[in-house]
């Protein structure tokens, strides 16, 4: 409902406003640089303890000689993460959030300069352990994915549902021990699929190596297609 | 990137500048997106076209000016243009630029009737 | 948004509350289902026996319209 207005006078009005909010426009800065060098970048979420350090360290036994990898480690506290990833000489940076709940864009783009972008093919961005407010938070990724340990339980999609639609990749981790656990794989899945049709599952377990092949397929698939897409664009 | 979501916030933008100033009809906005900001024009204009279709700004142009990406050297001072997102000073090698604009999404003004 | 913690955006999600007149046990767990994986939705209620539908989504990511659009395609009518 228009308020009555004659002659049709034109006007230029000046606005002076962002389009994004704050965190979104970064992360959408610090994902075009990332994508012009053709580094493929994974922002890797999941529960404390749920093993996204383990499946980096198994990534890296697996990947480091093939891919020129880095990983940025947010945690809350301490330096233990960049420590056992800096164990197989992939370059790392820990981000100390202090009490910060998830790792954000500015985050990301005050360390990135810290990388060697021009020779790099994969980073991963391991976030704090939290699998709530990450999936707000975009930080540059190309992806996110998520970790969730069937010690967790099978409901935790259904409870986070925001983290579940978000991830290109969800990896259901320590599968050796589901004969210990009450954890329904059924039912897990299909609600994971209900929440996100067509979702990428990989189920792995790091300590007995399971599905880590695949996991590392599809990673060298991503690579290969960012670096195509860096090439043309 | 996302040029629909951009798009969605640049009419939303627009439609409620019209409704504060009683307009009828948008006819261009006017952009500001700096180097970094990591936007396809081209599909940011075809988002926009297929948005505006039966909104007060059908019709309107995109009129956009290209913010170049400059940064400061923390060390020297000196302003040089970041090419390849290459943040250090090619003066004092360890030299860390800092921004000073190319990062820019803004609607800067719309033409409205 | 994190209601906990404060982080994220302050628009937050909208909860949906209406009644649907039409199902079975059948068609509210589909329309559950179908709802579910709509981007935007992260929440979905149906007492199939009195038509009650809860559903939490977040504006900016699925259109209203699209919801509604999920009881329009199976014939269901929806009091909004």
């Amino acid at each position: 409902m228009l308020a009555g207005r004659q002659g049709g006078i034109k006007m230029e009005v000046r606005v002076m406003k962002n389009v994004l909010g704050e965190n979104d426009r970064v992360a959408a800065e610090n994902q075009a640089m990332f994508a012009a060098k053709g580094v493929y970048v994974l922002n890797l979420m999941g529960s404390p303890g749920s093993g996204k350090t383990t499946l980096l360290e198994k990534t890296m036994q697996k990947l480091k000689d093939e891919l020129r990898m880095a990983v940025i480690e947010g945690d809350l506290f301490t330096t233990k993460d960049a420590e056992r990833i800096d164990r197989y000489g992939v370059p790392v940076i820990q981000i100390n959030t202090a009490g910060g709940c998830h790792l954000d864009a500015p985050m990301v783009q005050k360390v990135a300069p810290q990388l060697d972008l021009d020779h790099l093919d994969l980073l991963v961005v391991e976030n704090v352990g939290n699998l709530v407010c990450p999936a707000e938070f975009a930080v540059g990724e190309a992806d996110k994915g998520v970790v969730l340990s069937i010690t967790e339980g099978d409901d935790k999609p259904m409870k986070y549902p925001l983290i579940f639609k978000e991830s290109a990749v969800i990896v259901l981790n320590k599968i050796d021990i589901l004969p210990y656990c009450n954890f329904d794989r059924t039912a897990a899945r299909e609600d994971i699929t209900t929440l996100h049709p067509g979702a990428n599952i990989i189920e792995v377990s790091c300590t007995q190596g399971d599905g880590l092949d695949a996991w590392c397929d599809w990673l060298r698939q991503r690579v290969a297609e960012t670096k195509a897409q860096a090439q043309k664009g | 990137m996302h040029e629909m979501s951009i798009a969605e916030g640049i009419l939303d933008i627009a439609l409620d500048s019209a409704r504060e100033n009683d307009a009828a009809k948008i006819t261009k906005v006017g952009l500001r997106i700096g180097e970094m900001a990591g936007i396809e024009l081209e599909s940011l204009e075809m988002s926009w076209r297929m948005l505006i279709a039966g909104t007060m700004a059908e019709g309107a142009e995109l009129a956009v000016e290209k913010v170049p990406l400059v940064g400061r050297c923390s060390k020297c001072g000196r302003e040089y243009h970041i090419e390849n997102y290459n943040f250090w000073c090619p003066e004092c090698k360890d030299g860390v630029l800092v921004i000073q604009s190319g990062r820019e999404m803004q609607v800067a003004y719309i033409d409205m009737d | 948004m994190c209601k906990e913690c404060g982080c994220g955006e302050t628009n937050g999600n909208t909860r949906l509350q209406f009644t649907v007149h039409g199902y079975t046990e059948d068609s509210a767990k589909e329309v559950e289902k179908a709802l579910f994986g709509l981007p935007g939705v992260l929440f979905v209620h149906i007492h199939a026996h009195d038509g009650s539908t809860t559903v939490d989504y977040q504006p900016g990511k699925t259109k209203l319209r699209d919801i509604m659009g999920v009881f329009d395609e199976r014939g269901l009518e929806a009091d909004l």
